[in-house]
């Protein structure tokens, strides 16, 4: 690629040009972080497992030093996007408190330049992303009733026809997984415990965009944004609650962004419970014994900043004990499963991705990880089974059912 | 850029397939320099025929028993901070020892850690100091390889008390022929890896001297490093994270101590009071732009701050006090310290003024983190004049005074340096004022002009060291061309060493020196 095709990574050149290459982010080392990088922990250790290393790619293809290939295709996909280079990396625009090198975004712009000019380079799993998004409205090739049958029976309200305070906004991943066990039914039935006025859109319920994004569909995430806002902003909903830590990020702080930003305030659903516990608005009638350990997903933990509302809710639920692992809240080791990884290569680098994050659990004397992200909880499950021992790995909205005696 | 016929499916053979690329898009990230304009401008000029990722010492034999074989060169690197280790012929590998990561062993009752070479001094010290032990860590940073670091310097905060270059004991090193060499008393039987020195010829100042071969003899493939008492936390008591941190350690065992002196002079005379006197873990002459380089978390707080900082900062020296033994020997050393104070008219920085908030970093730095990245806060890069100095305090000072200064002052009126008149420069102590080492820290404008007239005055800077026969900064590969002839002909000898050694120049083949003077 010359350098006229690299339109999105000349937006984001002042980034690589900020890294000094020292080498911190890739051999940070605190009683806090027992390593910075999760792809360089699991692979071969070349230097492009790092976020130097990715920096170094990104100055060469702006500068029309390597060519776009296969194998670069891989490098660049390689990534989780879970920040945790920048974290460590601790150099910050004092101005804004953002980042100096903010590696994630040039990794995207790498990632949109290439399945722009090169997607043939592009592992074809995400190009069947791309389609199953345009004809069905979500990443999962899925038809969009999967969005309306999880609240078979409920009788919620559907947001275009009854007023209402609270949009309830379940994403893609939980209604159409079978294996995330009714998660957006409980959570609906959380929410009418505790007196919430709320409604759903069901299977006109859009896709937020977020996967799109991270994997370099910037065109079709910019798509999507603009209709998606446009709506949300239409139904009178003074509140949106996301039960993805994805959903959440792109809702609150993408779709902030821009001329015509989002309306209603936007909640994850570990915000809102956490507020509702603390109004009194929900009791907890069920007393289980268990040892968890909370793993805060990147999306909502170190990029947004959410780490004590889960830590509240958990600790309010009566016989949980809480650990923490040694890597926690903005140090936390990623699952794994962020930035397209369990779509790219089989999952499987993913997974491997995910056994040090419930070793660590394991370590920290855990019985059971908690998290608040679909993502997150697949591929933690997923690695926990490839490790072989008994650990449980939950949702917080089980706990908070559970604990709350709500039956399905 | 590729190796010759039939290499790399040798290497392929020998180390697997999963540990050796020759792809672009994996080469390219070793093709960088953070150097003065390097990090804008080489990406890609200089990319490696190919990376390599041994995983032991059998490994590491392969390779280099292939590179003889096919006649390629190779470099090995540790974390890949430092410059000679950019591969400026085509038919160059990289060893990248990332797969070598493990701390063998920890021996709490000899004091010293076995470690591979990509053992980070974050890592070991985070290990060690659960035992109540430490080390010196490299002012490149704690990031940094053990193994490499101690190969080149092996110097830190700490110098003043655990020594300059004296971690080093036993090592296996793999020679360029791919022999197999173990030093020190690996090189007795079942002596184990306690000692550097051994019965009969010692074999270590072959090993670095005093600036090591950057990878142009060989590699090592395992170190034993020398540890240290540490009476501080088991876990390293930081808030923040670099480079915005702060620390607190136990106030009856560490205490920094910042000190003005009325002139340079008498702060001189105070670090040699402090070596006689036997006390103190680490003594630096902090200068201004360093310091408040380090603490600014903004180029503009920096200007914002430095006309009347660099007013306020003079003379300042950091004394770091530890209390080994017990908090008596703090107490008594901080004695000691108030009477050479006294004598030599400096006042005391009084904690938690807004001088010493700046400054109060700098024992995080001493114990952990090194100078590292703070340095480049303000310009993206920092250099030293050059002409280190590595000698008596006294020589070092009088350097600095004599000669860099005029160069740098001259710099100034170009407006090519920071604007500075402090005449203070990060003056170090080692070994307890035995030796001792200067650099003048300069930040600069990024532009050609005044890239020349850096270069010009280090060179200046390193023709006038040799003159007052000092070893000017660190006289790697064909600087040595110019150092020997002053000091010996020493570069004679390290060129009988590097031909014996690697008959077929495959080991990084410029270092430790070239074959031929440059033209």
């Amino acid at each position: 690629m010359g350098k006229q095709e690299m339109k999105n990574l000349s937006l984001v050149s002042h980034f690589i040009y900020n890294c000094r290459k020292c080498g911190l982010c890739g051999s940070k080392f605190t009683a806090r972080v027992p390593y910075v990088c999760p792809v360089k922990e699991s692979t071969g250790g070349f230097e492009h497992s790092t976020a130097r290393g990715k920096i170094i790619l990104a100055q060469g293809l702006l500068e029309g030093a390597i060519r776009p290939s296969r194998e670069l295709a891989e490098i660049i996909y390689t990534c989780t996007l879970c920040g945790n280079c920048q974290i460590q990396c601790g150099s910050i625009d004092n101005s804004t408190g953002l980042p100096l090198v903010d590696t994630t975004q040039v990794i995207e712009a790498m990632r949109a330049d290439l399945l722009r000019d090169h997607p043939e380079l592009v592992d074809q799993a995400y190009q069947a992303m791309f389609n199953s998004t345009r004809q069905y409205d979500n990443p999962w090739g899925l038809p969009r009733t999967v969005k309306e049958r999880w609240a078979k029976g409920l009788s919620l309200k559907d947001v275009r026809k009854e007023p209402h305070e609270v949009l309830l906004f379940t994403g893609c991943t939980i209604p159409s997984n079978p294996a995330l066990g009714g998660r957006a039914r409980k959570a609906a039935l959380i929410l009418q415990k505790a007196g919430v006025d709320f409604a759903v859109l069901g299977k006109n319920e859009p896709c937020c965009g977020s996967v799109q994004k991270r994997v370099g569909a910037f065109d079709l995430a910019q798509e999507m944004k603009e209709k998606n806002i446009a709506l949300l902003n239409s139904l009178g909903s003074s509140t949106i609650i996301t039960l993805c830590a994805g959903c959440y990020h792109t809702l609150k702080n993408d779709y902030q962004a821009g001329e015509t930003p989002l309306k209603p305030e936007v909640y994850h659903f570990v915000e809102f419970v956490s507020q509702l516990v603390k109004k009194e608005k929900l009791a907890f009638t069920k007393k289980n014994s268990l040892t968890v350990t909370y793993h805060d997903p990147c999306h909502l933990g170190r990029m947004m900043k959410v780490f004590d509302p889960p830590r509240e809710i958990l600790k309010a639920l009566p016989g949980i004990t809480l650990v923490e692992r040694a890597a926690s809240r903005e140090n936390t080791i990623c699952c794994g499963a962020g930035g397209g990884m369990r779509l790219f290569g089989g999952g499987i680098l993913a997974e491997e991705i995910g056994k040090a994050a419930v070793q660590a659990a394991r370590d920290a004397g855990a019985e059971a990880v908690v998290t608040a992200c679909p993502f997150c909880e697949l591929n933690l499950d997923a690695a926990a089974r490839q490790l072989g021992f008994p650990l449980a790995v939950y949702d917080i909205t089980d706990l908070v059912s559970e604990w709350s005696g709500i039956e399905e | 850029m590729s190796l010759p016929k039939g290499a790399y499916e040798a290497l392929e053979d020998a180390l697997g397939s999963d540990h050796v690329c020759d792809d672009p898009a994996v080469t390219s990230a070793y093709s960088y320099m953070w150097l003065l304009y390097s990090t804008h401008a080489q990406s890609g000029r200089y990319r490696p025929a190919a990376v390599v990722l041994p995983g032991s010492t059998d490994d590491v034999q392969a390779i280099i028993k292939i590179a003889n074989r096919y006649r390629f060169n190779y470099i090995p690197v540790g974390t890949n901070l430092l410059p000679p280790t950019i591969p400026v012929r085509p038919d160059t590998i990289i060893i990248d020892p990332k797969r070598m990561d493990r701390i063998l062993e920890i021996d709490e009752e000899n004091m010293y850690a076995v470690v591979e070479p990509y053992v980070t001094y974050a890592q070991l010290q985070a290990e060690v100091m659960k035992k109540r032990l430490t080390i010196t860590v490299a002012e490149a940073g704690a990031q940094v390889s053990v193994v490499a670091n101690n190969m080149f310097q092996g110097m830190g905060g700490t110098g003043h008390k655990f020594g300059y270059n004296r971690g080093v004991l036993a090592c296996d090193w793999v020679l360029p022929t791919g022999e197999l060499l173990q030093i020190g008393s690996r090189g007795n039987p079942h002596a184990g890896w306690f000692w550097g020195d051994c019965a009969g010829l010692n074999l270590k100042g072959l090993l670095r001297a005093d600036s090591g071969h950057c990878g142009g003899l060989g590699m090592v493939t395992t170190m034993a490093v020398k540890l240290f008492p540490y009476p501080g936390p088991a876990v390293f008591p930081v808030k923040g994270s670099n480079p915005n941190f702060s620390v607190e350690f136990p106030e009856d065992r560490f205490r920094l101590n910042l000190i003005k002196f009325p002139d340079r002079k008498n702060l001189i005379d105070a670090m040699y009071e402090i070596g006689h006197a036997e006390i103190a873990a680490a003594v630096h002459e902090e200068p201004a732009s360093m310091v408040l380089s380090g603490a600014s978390p903004s180029v503009e707080y920096f200007w914002e701050r430095w006309p009347q900082f660099k007013q306020q900062w003079r003379n300042v020296l950091s004394v770091t006090l530890i209390g080994f033994s017990s908090p008596r020997q703090a107490e008594y050393e901080q004695k000691v310290l108030d009477a050479i104070v006294a004598e030599q008219k400096g006042e005391y920085l009084r904690e938690g003024s807004e001088l010493w908030k700046i400054g109060a970093d700098l024992l995080g730095e001493q114990i952990r983190t090194g100078l590292s990245n703070r340095l480049f806060r303000i310009a993206g890069d920092f250099f030293v004049i050059g002409g280190f100095g590595f000698d008596s305090i006294d020589h070092s000072y009088r350097m600095s005074e004599e000669f860099m200064w005029p160069l740098i002052e001259a710099g100034q009126k170009k407006g090519h340096f920071i604007e500075d008149d402090t005449h203070n420069d990060w003056l170090n102590s080692y070994q307890l004022g035995q030796m001792s080492e200067t650099e003048p820290l300069i930040y600069f404008e990024h532009d050609l002009g005044a890239g020349a007239t850096f270069i010009t005055s280090y060179m200046q800077t390193i023709t006038e060291a040799i003159k007052r026969k000092m070893t000017p900064t660190w006289p790697l590969g064909p600087m040595m061309y110019i150092t020997g002839p002053a000091m010996c002909n020493y570069h004679e000898l390290v060129l009988k060493i590097k031909k014996k050694l690697d008959p077929r120049l495959t080991s990084n083949p410029n270092y430790p020196l070239p074959p031929e003077p440059p033209a």
